[in-house]
C-alpha cells in the first residue's frame, strides 16, 4: 500500500490535474487552427495539457517524497470575510455605499478573536464618513451614497 | 553638449515657473493619494481630470498629469511594503520582501529605501529620456513580434526565480497564470474562452482582481487562521531610517535596477512591469545568499523599485518620438496634448522645446517632490502599523472593495476578489506562491498574442523565432538563465539524494 | 472628482471659460443629475467626446451630466445597461458605430437591439478614417496599392486593432470592393497596430485620423486616401477613396447620444437641443476638431436613419468576414 508522504503535495497536484482537464475540455467546442493562423483553442489546450502534465508530476511527488502536509482549514474566517466581501457587492447598488460599507465592517470585524463591541460601533461609523468623504467628496467617484 | 544643457536651462525656467511648480506639487500629492487607495490607479484618475485640464496652459496640464502618473507608481509600492497589497502590477514583486521587512519592525527603512531608489532611478530615467531618447527609440523599433515573443519567454523563466519553494511547483504556478490570463475574448478570432457566459469577463479577468485576491484577501484570512490578531506586525518597530548597512546593500541594487528599468521601460505592453521582475530575478542571482529573498532582503525592495520607477520615466520616450502611446497613461496623455492642439511625435523637441524640455524638468522636480512629500510620510505610515489588527482588517478590506467596484462600477469585480481571495487562501495552503502565477497571468495574453502574430506574419513559419538575430540572442539568454535556475536545484537534489540512507 | 475638480479649476480660472448663468429650474426635468453611459474604458476617444459634451450640456440645464464608465464587451455591457433602464432622461448612453451597428452584426446573442431598445437623441460627431502605407511600400496611390496586391495574393498584410472591429472591417470592405488578396493582421489596439506599421512589419493599415496624424506628419508612414466624401482640411492634398479610384467606399466612425426607448418626447427634444448647441459651441468644436472630428448635431430622426443605413451596409460585410460570434 503507497503511503502519501506529502498530502500537500498530492492535493496541489490533483488540483492542477483537475483545472488542466477543465481548460482542455472548455476550448474542444473552438477551432484549433493551423500553425499559420493559429486557432482560438490551440494555445488554452497546450497549456493545460501541460498543466496535468505537471500535475501528475506534483502528485506523484506527494507520493514519493516527503514533504509537508495539508493543515486544518480555517474555515470561519474564511466564510466570514469572504461573506463580508460579497455583502458589500450585494448592498452596494442597492442600498448605497453607506449601507454596504457598515456591513462589510460589522461582517468582517466577527473574524477577530479580540473584538469589542462598542469599539466596533465607534469604528464602523467613523470608517464609513472616511469612506463617503475620500472616495465621494475628495475624488468624485460615481458611488450611489444612500439607497435610492 | 552645450545643446543639452542649453535645453535642460530652458526647461527648468518653464519648470520652475510657480504655476507650473503648484500643478507639479498638485500631481504628485494626487498621484500618492490614488496610488496608495489600492484599486483605484492613474488611468481613472487622469480620465476624470482630463475635461479640466482643458482650461488650463499646455504645459501646465500636462506636468500635473505626469506627477499623477509617477505619483501613483509611488504610492502603489507603500501599500505593498505596509499591507502586502499590490496596487500597480509593478508593485508585485515589491510585496516578496517589502511586506516580510514590515513584519520584522522594519517598514520605515523599506520605505525610504523604495522613496530613494525611486528618486534616483528618477533622476536617471529623466537624463535617459533627455539624452538617450533617438537611440532607445531605434532599439525598441527593431522590436517586432517575434522578439517580444522571445522577451516574454525570457521573461517567463526569470519568473521561476521569484519562487522562494519548490521551483517545479512555481513553473506549474506560471502555466496556471499564463492560461488564467487567456480568459476572455481572444484577439485574434474574437472568441470567447472561458467566460462561463459572464459578459463581465468578455475583457479578460483585471490585474488588480487577481492581485488582491491572492494578495490581499489571502494574506488577512492567514493572518486570522492564526488566531492572534492583535499584532501580525510581530516584533517592535526598529527605527524609521535605513541604516549604514541597509544603504551599502542596497545602493548597488539601486544602481542595476535603474539600468534594467530604462531599457526595458521603452518597450510597449509590458516593460516597466517586466523590468521589476527581472530586477528582483538579478538580485537574487548576484546576491551571496539567495535564500535571504522572501524573507525580507532589502535589495529586494531597492532593485525592483528603482526598475519600475525608471521604467516609468522613461515610458515616456515612445510617446515623445513617435507620438505612440505604450500603456493606457500614456494614451491618455496623447488625449491631453491633441485636445490643446499639440501632435505628439518627434516634431515636438524642435517645434516646442519649451513644453518637451519644460515638461522633462518637471519630472525630475516631480521626483524630487515625491521624495520630499513621502520621507516625512514615512513616519505616519509606519504608525499606522501600530492600529490593532481587528481594526485594520475591516478598513483594508472596504478601501480593497471600494477600489475594485470602482474600476468598472461593476459588483461583478467585487465578487471575483471575494473568489480569488478564497484561490489565494488554497494556494497558501497547498504551498504554491502567488508572484509567479501574477507574472504568467499579465504575460500569458502577450505571449500568445506575440506568437500568433509572429506566425501570421511568417506565414506559419517557426523558423522565424531563431532567424531573426534578436530574437534568437533572447532566447538563447533564456535557455542560459533556465539552465542558471535549475543547476543548484539539481545539485541540491544530489546532495540530498546521496544524504539520505 | 468634486474637491480635486473645483481646486484645479479655480486655479485655471486665468483661461477659463467664461461662466454661464445658471437658468432657473422652470422646468421639472432635469432635476436631478443626469448619468451618462460610456461603454468603454475612461480615457479613449469616445470618452473624450462624451466629457466634452456632458460638461457644457450640464451647465446649459443646470445639471449635472455625470460620466459613468461600463466598459467591457466592445461596449456591448454599458449599452445593455442603458437599454434596460428606466426611459425617463436621467440615464442616457454615449453610443457609437461599434455598439450599434457592429455589435448588433456580429453577436448572434446580443442582450439589446440597437434598433428597438433606444430613442436616438442625436449624431454629434463623425471621425473619419485614412489608409496609410508603410513608405517602403511601392505604390503612391490607391491604384497601385490594388495592382501590387492583385499581383502578389496573400503577401501584404493590413493591420488593426482587433478581430471584428471597425478597422478590421474597414479593411475587409477594401478588401472585398478592390478584390484583393490581403491578410488580416489583429492588434491589440491600434497604437500596437501603428507601432508595428512605421517599423514595417505590417504593410497597410486603416486608422482613424486623430491617432495617425502625428505619424502621416513626421513622414514614418504615407496617407494614401481618407475614408470619407470630401477631403479633409488638416490632408488637403490626400484624396478621398471614391477620388482615389475605388467609388463609393466610404467608412467612419462615429459618436451619438442614445436614450432609452419610450423616453418622453419632450425630454429628447430637450436634450437634442442642448447637446446639438453644445457641439456647436465655437470652443467645443475646436476641441473636436483638433480631435479630428467633425461636428454634425443631428436631429433624432437623422440618427434613426443613420442607425438603419449603417446596419444595412455593414452587416454583409462582417458576415463575409467570418467574424460571426455566437
Amino acid at each position: 500500500m503507497i503511503r502519501i508522504k506529502s498530502s500537500q503535495d498530492l492535493f496541489g497536484g490533483a488540483m492542477l490535474i483537475a483545472v488542466g482537464f477543465l481548460g482542455w475540455w472548455l476550448v474542444q467546442d473552438l477551432p484549433m487552427g493551423r500553425l499559420v493562423r493559429m486557432g482560438p483553442a490551440s494555445t488554452p489546450s497546450l497549456i493545460s495539457l501541460i498543466l496535468v502534465g505537471f500535475g501528475v508530476v506534483i502528485s506523484a511527488r506527494g507520493l514519493l517524497i516527503e514533504g509537508p502536509g495539508l493543515d486544518a482549514w480555517a474555515w470561519r474566517p474564511l466564510a466570514i470575510i469572504t461573506g463580508s466581501i460579497v455583502a458589500f457587492g450585494a448592498l452596494l447598488e442597492r442600498a448605497g455605499l453607506v449601507a454596504a460599507a457598515l456591513a462589510l465592517v460589522i461582517i468582517s470585524t466577527l473574524a477577530a478573536p479580540d473584538k469589542r463591541w462598542g469599539e466596533l460601533a465607534v469604528f464602523a461609523v467613523g470608517l464609513t464618513v472616511a469612506c463617503v468623504l475620500i472616495f465621494k467628496s475628495f475624488l468624485g467617484l460615481p458611488l450611489q451614497v444612500w439607497p435610492l | 553638449m552645450t545643446d543639452f544643457i542649453g535645453n535642460l536651462a530652458l526647461g527648468f525656467g518653464v519648470a520652475l515657473a510657480p504655476i507650473n511648480l503648484l500643478f507639479c506639487l498638485i500631481g504628485a500629492l494626487l498621484g500618492t493619494l490614488i496610488g496608495v487607495l489600492p484599486g483605484i490607479g492613474p488611468v481613472a484618475t487622469i480620465a476624470m481630470l482630463l475635461p479640466i485640464t482643458f482650461n488650463l496652459q499646455p504645459v501646465a496640464a500636462l506636468i500635473m498629469l505626469a506627477g499623477i502618473y509617477y505619483g501613483a507608481q509611488y504610492g502603489g509600492s507603500t501599500t505593498a511594503i505596509l499591507i502586502n497589497l499590490p496596487g500597480e502590477s509593478s508593485s508585485v514583486v515589491t510585496c516578496l520582501d517589502g511586506y516580510q521587512m514590515a513584519r520584522q519592525g522594519r517598514a520605515g527603512a523599506a520605505l525610504a529605501i523604495a522613496a530613494i531608489g525611486s528618486f534616483f532611478a528618477g533622476c536617471v530615467g529623466t537624463v535617459a529620456i533627455a539624452v538617450l531618447a533617438p537611440p532607445l527609440t531605434l532599439l525598441a523599433q527593431q522590436f517586432g513580434a517575434a522578439e517580444y515573443f522571445s522577451l516574454m519567454v525570457f521573461g517567463l523563466v526569470g519568473a521561476v526565480v521569484l519562487a522562494g519553494g519548490s521551483v517545479l511547483k512555481a513553473v506549474a504556478m506560471i502555466f496556471l497564470g499564463l492560461l488564467l490570463g487567456l480568459v476572455g475574448t481572444d484577439v485574434n478570432s474574437g472568441a470567447m474562452r472561458y467566460t462561463f457566459g459572464f459578459p463581465d469577463l468578455a475583457d479578460g479577468i483585471g490585474f488588480v482582481n487577481v492581485a488582491m485576491g491572492v494578495f490581499g484577501v489571502a494574506e488577512i484570512l492567514s493572518n486570522l487562521e492564526k488566531g492572534e490578531s492583535r499584532d501580525v506586525m510581530s516584533g517592535k518597530i526598529t527605527g524609521l531610517w535605513p541604516t549604514m548597512k541597509d544603504l551599502k546593500e542596497a545602493f548597488p541594487a539601486i544602481l542595476r535596477g535603474t539600468g534594467l528599468g530604462s531599457l526595458l521601460g521603452v518597450l510597449p505592453g509590458g516593460g516597466a512591469l517586466l523590468a521589476s521582475f527581472a530586477a528582483y530575478a538579478l538580485e537574487k542571482k548576484v546576491a551571496k545568499d539567495p535564500s535571504r529573498f522572501g524573507k525580507g532582503a532589502i535589495e529586494g525592495v531597492a532593485g525592483p523599485e528603482s526598475a519600475n520607477n525608471a521604467g516609468a520615466q522613461t515610458s515616456f520616450i515612445p510617446l515623445l518620438t513617435l507620438g505612440i502611446p505604450n500603456n493606457a497613461v500614456m494614451a491618455l496623455m496623447i488625449g491631453a496634448m491633441m485636445i490643446h492642439g499639440i501632435t505628439p511625435g518627434p516634431q515636438v523637441m524642435t517645434k516646442q522645446p519649451d513644453l518637451f524640455w519644460g515638461m522633462i524638468a518637471s519630472m525630475w522636480l516631480g521626483n524630487l517632490m515625491l521624495v520630499i512629500i513621502n520621507l516625512p510620510l514615512i513616519g505616519i505610515w509606519v504608525s499606522l502599523l501600530k492600529v490593532p489588527y481587528r481594526m485594520m482588517f475591516p478598513a483594508i478590506l472596504l478601501f480593497c472593495a471600494i477600489g475594485v467596484y470602482s474600476l468598472n462600477n461593476t459588483t461583478f469585480d467585487v465578487y471575483l476578489t471575494a473568489f480569488f481571495g478564497v484561490v489565494g487562501y488554497l494556494f497558501i495552503k497547498l504551498g504554491f506562491e502567488p508572484a509567479p502565477l501574477l507574472l504568467g497571468f499579465i504575460l500569458g495574453p502577450l505571449m500568445e498574442e506575440y506568437l500568433r502574430r509572429a506566425l501570421l506574419l511568417s506565414r506559419g513559419d517557426p523558423i522565424v523565432l531563431i532567424s531573426r538575430p534578436l530574437s534568437l540572442t533572447l532566447l538563447l539568454m533564456a535557455a542560459g538563465l533556465l539552465l542558471l535556475v535549475i543547476a543548484p536545484t539539481v545539485q541540491r537534489k544530489r546532495a540530498e539524494a546521496f544524504k539520505e540512507p | 472628482m468634486n474637491f480635486v475638480r473645483l481646486v484645479v479649476a479655480t486655479l485655471g480660472l486665468a483661461c477659463a471659460l467664461s461662466p454661464s448663468a445658471t437658468v432657473g429650474a422652470q422646468d421639472r426635468y432635469p432635476s436631478k443629475p443626469i448619468h451618462l453611459v460610456v461603454p468603454f474604458a475612461a480615457g479613449g476617444a469616445t470618452d473624450i467626446v462624451a466629457r466634452l459634451v456632458a460638461a457644457k450640456m450640464g451647465n446649459a440645464l443646470g445639471q449635472q451630466i455625470v460620466v459613468d464608465n461600463h466598459g467591457g464587451s466592445r461596449g456591448s455591457i454599458g449599452a445593455d445597461i442603458v437599454a434596460k433602464s428606466l426611459p425617463d432622461g436621467y440615464t442616457l448612453l454615449s453610443g457609437t458605430s461599434t455598439t450599434h451597428v457592429i455589435n448588433p452584426a456580429r453577436y448572434k446573442r446580443l442582450p439589446y437591439d440597437s434598433v428597438r431598445d433606444f430613442e436616438p437623441i442625436s449624431l454629434l460627431v463623425m471621425v473619419p478614417s485614412v489608409l496609410v502605407v508603410h513608405p517602403d511600400v511601392d505604390a503612391r496611390t490607391v491604384k497601385q496599392l490594388i495592382a501590387l496586391a492583385r499581383a502578389n495574393p496573400g503577401k501584404y498584410g493590413y493591420a488593426s486593432s482587433g478581430d471584428g472591429t471597425s478597422l478590421h472591417l474597414a479593411g475587409a470592405l477594401f478588401a472585398r470592393m478592390a478584390d484583393v488578396d490581403i491578410q488580416h493582421i489583429p492588434f491589440r489596439g491600434s497604437g500596437a497596430a501603428l507601432t508595428e506599421l512605421i517599423s514595417g512589419q505590417v504593410s497597410m493599415m486603416f486608422d482613424l485620423l486623430p491617432s495617425v496624424l502625428p505619424n502621416i506628419k513626421s513622414g514614418s508612414v504615407r496617407p494614401l486616401a481618407v475614408t470619407v466624401k470630401q477631403r479633409l482640411q488638416t490632408l488637403p492634398d490626400v484624396p478621398t477613396m471614391s477620388e482615389a479610384g475605388l467609388p463609393g467606399y466610404e467608412t467612419y466612425t462615429w459618436n451619438a447620444l442614445f436614450a432609452p426607448a419610450k423616453t418622453p418626447k419632450a425630454i429628447i427634444d430637450r436634450l437634442n437641443a442642448e447637446s446639438v448647441k453644445a457641439v456647436k459651441l465655437p470652443e467645443i468644436r475646436q476641441k473636436l476638431a483638433e480631435l479630428s472630428a467633425d461636428v454634425v448635431g443631428s436631429t433624432p430622426e437623422e440618427l434613426a436613419a443613420h442607425v438603419k443605413a449603417e446596419l444595412a451596409k455593414w452587416t454583409p460585410v462582417v458576415k463575409a468576414t467570418g467574424a460571426m460570434i455566437d
